[in-house]
């Protein structure tokens, strides 16, 4: 085809245990969109730092465009200057200093720094991509999108070739993603290959021209988008046909014996993280879900009902009996589970094996002087993983090794040794892999059958539509409504969240 | 706004320093004397306690204002503290330094300020321009005592070791270079030669341990303090070697303290050899002898007794006030 | 078959040696016993343990071996905590040698109260070790409150009792170097009639204390958990400030006992020179041990084994009489390469190393049976 600026042949990686890539093939053309999709553990992790020079490959073959021998990229350096930049999804400029630093800092192959000069050139490269930061703004005051559009004003700057963009939407509101892909798009008018790696698939079909997709470490094959409609993307993905996905629902609607079963009440409870005093119960069985957008207040309600932050008002009853929380201890005693929104800053202990992370929160409540012996937590360790399917090499592995739906599900078996009475499941399915989401969702409509009562929050609303009974709508720290049955949809809670749908319907 | 309100309380901040170095001056002309002391550690050893409370007292007796500063271990803190004792216009500035070397600066300003310079303890390195009077432990002079003291001993076969203080300390360089000079000049073998930090005790005996488990043989312990002597014989008790007067191994101390000198009686010491911490009286002297413009000895090695276990008495270890 | 069963065998014998190598005391304990080995060498007799009699005609036992462990004692006990803080607070106490000078003036001033050299003790050798103890376990306190609850980096925080221990000490003393009675040296050199050194003794004692409380209470899992995720261990129940606070309280106790020992070695105390630079030593027995400073997991037995590996290596070269000017030159020199093979830059290149062999082995094996076969 039309000029490719990035051919790879052949690749092979492995490490100890794991052939992470065979034999693959991967073809980028100047200015293109092109998006790199699989499982997590697929492979794309390993591609991308292959072609950063994180990695060194073991075999294959890489040629960039305008070099006539294949080149070997031995390190990130290497590989900035062959003109292939990365933008990760945690930022990596300093955020103490200015953009227009951040702009250079790593660059210098002048002596003397004319800093007027710089500031200059980095408003013109600012304006001309539409990115709205001043050269001489602290990095940290732009909001997390322009920090990433600065990350990427940067590599374009250093006239790169190939752009990778690594999972860059995870940390940004809607609004803040448009922004981003009109800049991708200028980008790709203007030659730039840009590699998009995502978990998100609406925004694949919205800013892609092409698909590549990975599995188990091989290449299933390059798709024009227009070729392959979603679901055969997930199903290539997964190696497997979808069906069930679909069918998805929670028919488990409180019924009336279970309705009559309040398993926890929460009474103008407020914390000390700004949430506004608020109600919420919930009855056993009963799958209920925060909505709203970031920063509406959706984990500082749960938070404040967990005891994780410091409560300054109100009340919870459980099982109709008053209790005072005040530290995620006594709440777990009392029959709360906690999974946390950051899966990596809150949720696992990174060094500590995936049977150290499982059985944490149960020895926790067992106390100090009561370790489970060797043998007992790896019985607990091996039926969980089991229960869960956890791919992992053994129970001793760490669980910073593991791929993150794979964490997750490590951390979704802590809380279930834990056998609470109310779970409350924050963003489970952030930044991971499809199938596990999905077994995700089955689980928990599962635990709820069995009468276990579910809070879960996710960014994505269908997975809520598909998983919950009953929504609540959370705005500026405030529950601006509720909605269940049949008004439960994508539109309804659109204009709930965005206001004006509880007083009237469309105007 | 800022820089300017800062710098107004920088220059305050020098003048009201400048104001307090005048009344310094003022409280000068009451007829005190000021004696700045640099004094190295203020609890080292029993010894120095003895030499603190010495100079402290013949100073206070003899109507002095005495500044005494302490340098903790540390030599660059030491040369601070006695710049700041010639800022302050001491009228004499006595310095016993923790180190020989490095003093020049320090001379030069006291000269320059018109301050007498009093070397005590131990000796620096200083040309004789550079200082005033010397009132000092000639280190070395007291290990060749016990090197003569070894000659008349008449042994078969000499094997010393050498139980060394802080490194580059005067008191250990001197006596260490004694004894070395001495096993050259006679054909003693030194069969160990290490410093002990701290001149500390447990050390010195964990050595001696580490030697006998060794099998080395040995029959002379050289311990350049009081306290490394007696680490060195609770490590021969435990081996249930016998030294002393009786015994095997001869144990040469320094510094003379008044529990040492009850070991020298009682035959466990056979030889202590005394380190005068009683410096003040003697500084004293010197004091009002250049106050009066009399003609000073310039260098003055202070006279240190040797205490034998064969003629040590009880009288004279009742007389011993530290 | 027989062929067939050896390269069985050859590969068990192979999978057991590489799970030796691989397990993580493996290069501690092998530093420590290639310096055993050069000591042997140097000093044939190095190993040999004697019985002899001491001067009241007890019996004990001599030898460099028992040195080594006797001396270590107070090394490997400040480990012991200083591992626990480590990986816990992601830092040091610095402060160890100078709050055992405090603990070991208290214990000093209890047994001889205010006379410098008295004919009997004060008070029961139990109050003292007691009260020695409790000091120490004060001053890990005061540490503990410094870092987990003001949130002052460890060595900045214990950047103070290093500075004033030394000075508290000689306050609590009252000024005074008293000389205990002989009997109290019992518990830093030998109980009269029983021929192992006192000290070894109570490292023993202290270290199956250590093991016992590490397999029965979950204070491995929790300080760890807190030392590698602190805000996820608060949501899991714990918490982190007490944890801190509590493994510096550990330290304190372990400073108390190493104090209480230490004083009695000779039964007296200079606050001033006892223990000197300790801290380093302690410090570095904990990395040597294998464990990051940067906090985290931890390997107990490894900490334990790097301070025998540093009394080793003091005692070997005080021994060998090397020049005393370059004592610190070749420790320093010996400690650069323990630490640098233990870096995982160095680890990864030699696995890497290992891999490549083995696959070149397993090549050499396929063509075994392919002859085998035909």
């Amino acid at each position: 085809m039309q000029n490719a600026v990035l051919r790879m042949r052949g690749i092979y990686k492995s490490f100890p245990g794991v052939r992470a890539l065979q034999n693959v093939d991967f073809r980028l053309c100047e200015g293109e969109i092109h998006a790199l999709m699989g499982e997590n553990g697929a492979g794309k992790s390993t591609l991308i730092k292959v072609l950063t020079g994180v990695y060194v490959k073991e075999s294959g073959e890489i040629n960039l465009k305008g070099l006539d021998k294949p080149v070997t990229i031995k390190s990130p350096q290497e590989a900035q200057k062959l003109g292939i930049s990365t933008v990760y999804q945690e930022i990596t400029l300093c955020p103490n200093l200015t953009v227009a630093e951040n702009m250079f800092i790593g660059r210098t192959d002048e002596l003397i720094v004319n800093w007027k000069k710089r500031i200059e050139k980095t408003n013109v490269i600012l304006s001309s991509l539409g990115i709205p930061a001043k050269a001489t703004q602290q990095l940290s005051s732009c909001s997390i999108a322009v920090q990433q559009m600065v990350a990427i004003a940067r590599a374009v700057d250093m006239e790169c070739k190939v752009l990778i963009l690594d999972e860059p939407t995870s940390s940004l509101d809607d609004q803040e993603v448009s922004k981003l892909f009109s800049l991708m798009r200028d980008l790709r008018d203007r030659g730039v290959g840009i590699i998009f790696v995502t978990h998100f698939l609406d925004q694949v079909y919205e800013v892609c021209d092409k698909i590549t997709v990975l599995r188990n470490g091989e290449l299933v094959g390059e798709y024009l988008i227009r070729d392959l409609p979603r679901v055969e993307l997930v199903s290539k993905m997964l190696g497997k046909e979808l069906g069930d996905l679909s069918s998805l629902h929670n028919e488990t609607a409180c019924d009336i014996a279970r309705q009559q079963e309040i398993v926890i009440e929460a009474n103008e409870l407020s914390s000390d993280s700004g949430i506004k005093p608020f109600n919420f119960k919930t009855c056993k069985g009963e799958v209920t879900g925060f909505a709203g957008l970031l920063g509406s207040g959706r984990s500082e309600c749960v938070r404040a009902i967990f005891g994780a932050d410091h409560v300054t008002g109100g009340e919870i009853k459980i099982h109709g009996e008053s209790v005072r929380i005040t530290s995620p201890l006594k709440a777990m005693k009392k029959g709360i589970g906690y999974l946390s929104e950051d899966r990596k800053r809150d949720g696992i202990i990174g060094d500590l094996s995936v049977r150290e992370n499982m059985i944490l929160a149960l020895q926790v409540m067992r106390g100090f002087f009561k370790p489970f012996s060797k043998a007992q937590a790896q019985a607990f360790a091996d039926e969980y993983i089991k229960i869960l399917g956890i791919k992992t090499a053994s129970a001793d592995t760490p669980i910073s090794s593991l791929s993150g739906g794979n964490q997750q599900k490590v951390i979704l078996a802590r809380w279930l040794l834990t056998h609470p009475d109310y779970l409350i499941l924050d963003e489970p399915t952030r930044g991971i892999d499809i199938g596990t989401k999905v077994d995700i969702q089955k689980l928990v409509l599962k635990l709820a059958e069995e009468g276990m009562s579910i809070t879960f929050i996710s960014s994505e609303i269908e997975e809520m539509l598909r998983t919950c009974s009953r929504l609540i709508v959370m705005r500026d720290l405030n529950i601006v409504g509720e909605i269940k049955g049949e008004d439960m949809t994508q539109d309804r809670i659109m204009h709930t969240i965005a206001g004006g749908a509880t007083t009237h319907g469309d105007s | 706004m800022k820089k300017v309100v800062s710098l107004v309380l920088a220059l305050m901040l020098v003048f009201s320093l400048a104001a307090c170095n005048g009344k310094d001056k003022a409280k000068k002309d009451d007829g005190k004397i000021t004696v700045g002391v640099v004094q190295t550690n203020a609890n080292e050893s029993d010894w120095r306690t003895a030499n603190t409370k010495s100079m402290n007292e013949a100073f206070a007796e003899a109507g002095f204002e005495t500044k005494m500063v302490f340098g903790e271990g540390d030599h660059a803190k030491q040369i601070a503290q006695a710049q700041q004792l010639i800022q302050e216009e001491v009228d004499y500035l006595v310095i016993l330094g923790l180190q020989s070397a490095g003093w020049e600066d320090v001379a030069k300003a006291a000269k320059d300020a018109g301050i007498p310079l009093i070397m005590a303890d131990r000796k620096l390195d200083l040309t004789e321009d550079l200082y005033t009077a010397m009132v000092c432990s000639d280190f070395e002079a007291e290990g060749v005592k016990a090197v003569d003291w070894l000659k008349t001993q008449d042994m078969d076969e000499v094997n010393i070791v050498v139980l060394g203080g802080d490194t580059g300390s005067s008191a250990q360089l001197g006596r260490s270079k004694a004894i070395e000079d001495g096993a050259a000049a006679n054909g003693w073998n030194i069969v160990f030669n290490q410093n002990m930090k701290g001149w500390d005790e447990t050390l010195a005996k964990q050595a001696v341990a580490d030697l006998i488990a060794s099998g080395k043989e040995f029959n002379v312990i050289y311990a350049e303090n009081d306290n490394m002597a007696r680490g060195a014989c609770d490590a021969m008790d435990a081996a249930g070697i016998t030294y002393g007067k009786t015994g095997d191994v001869k144990v040469i101390a320094f510094d003379a303290n008044k529990w040492a000198l009850e070991k020298v009686l009682a035959g466990e010491f056979n030889l202590d050899i005394e380190c005068n911490p009683l410096h003040g009286p003697r500084l004293v002297s010197l004091i009002q002898s250049l106050e009066k413009g009399e003609k000073i000895e310039k260098n003055v090695y202070v006279e240190e007794e040797m205490f034998d276990a064969e003629t040590i008495t009880q009288a004279i270890v009742d007389a011993r006030s530290y | 078959m027989a062929t067939h069963d050896n390269t069985i065998n050859h590969a068990r014998s192979a999978s057991i040696i590489r799970s030796i190598v691989k397990h993580n005391i493996f290069i501690p304990c092998a530093f420590l016993i290639l310096l055993l080995l050069i000591n042997i060498f140097i000093n044939p007799g190095f190993l040999k343990v004697s019985m002899g009699t001491d001067s009241n005609g007890h019996p004990v036992l001599i030898g460099n071996l028992i040195n080594i462990l006797s001396n270590a004692t107070e090394l490997v006990i400040l480990a012991i905590g200083m591992t626990l803080v480590t990986a816990s607070s992601k830092g040091q106490d610095i402060s160890v040698g100078a709050t055992l000078a405090i603990s070991g003036g208290v214990v000093m001033r209890v047994l001889c109260g205010n006379e410098t050299q008295p004919s009997s003790l004060h008070a029961p050798i139990i109050v003292a070790l007691l009260l020695g103890c409790l000091a120490g376990m004060a001053c890990g306190a005061f540490n503990g409150i410094l870092v987990s609850r003001f949130k002052i980096q460890p060595m900045i925080a214990t950047l103070i009792l290093f500075t004033a221990g030394r000075s508290i000490a000689s306050m609590a003393m009252g000024g005074l170097k008293p000389k205990a009675v002989s009997s109290f040296g019992y518990y830093g050199n030998f109980i009269p009639g029983f021929p192992i050194p006192t000290p070894i003794l109570i490292t023993v004692l202290v270290i199956i204390i250590t093991m016992l409380v590490l397999k029965f209470t979950n204070l491995g899992l929790y300080t760890r958990a807190v030392g590698v995720n602190a805000k996820a261990s608060s949501l899991n129940g714990l918490n982190p400030s007490l944890i801190k606070f509590l493994t510096f309280v550990v330290l304190g106790l372990c400073v108390g006992i190493a104090g209480f020992v230490q004083s009695s070695r000779v039964q007296t105390v200079n606050p001033f020179t006892i223990v000197p630079s300790i801290e380093m030593d302690v410090i570095l027995a904990v990395a040597l041990g294998g464990n990051s400073l940067g906090g985290g997991k931890f390997n107990m037995t490894g900490s334990i084994i790097g301070a025998y590996t540093i009394q080793t290596l003091t005692s070997m070269l005080m021994t060998l009489n090397v020049n005393t000017n370059a004592v610190p030159v070749f420790k320093a020199a010996i400690i650069v390469i323990l630490v640098v093979i233990q870096a995982p830059i160095v680890k990864a290149f030699f696995s890497a190393l290992m891999a490549d062999l083995k696959s070149k082995n397993n090549r050499g094996k396929g063509d075994d049976t392919y002859v085998v076969v035909e």
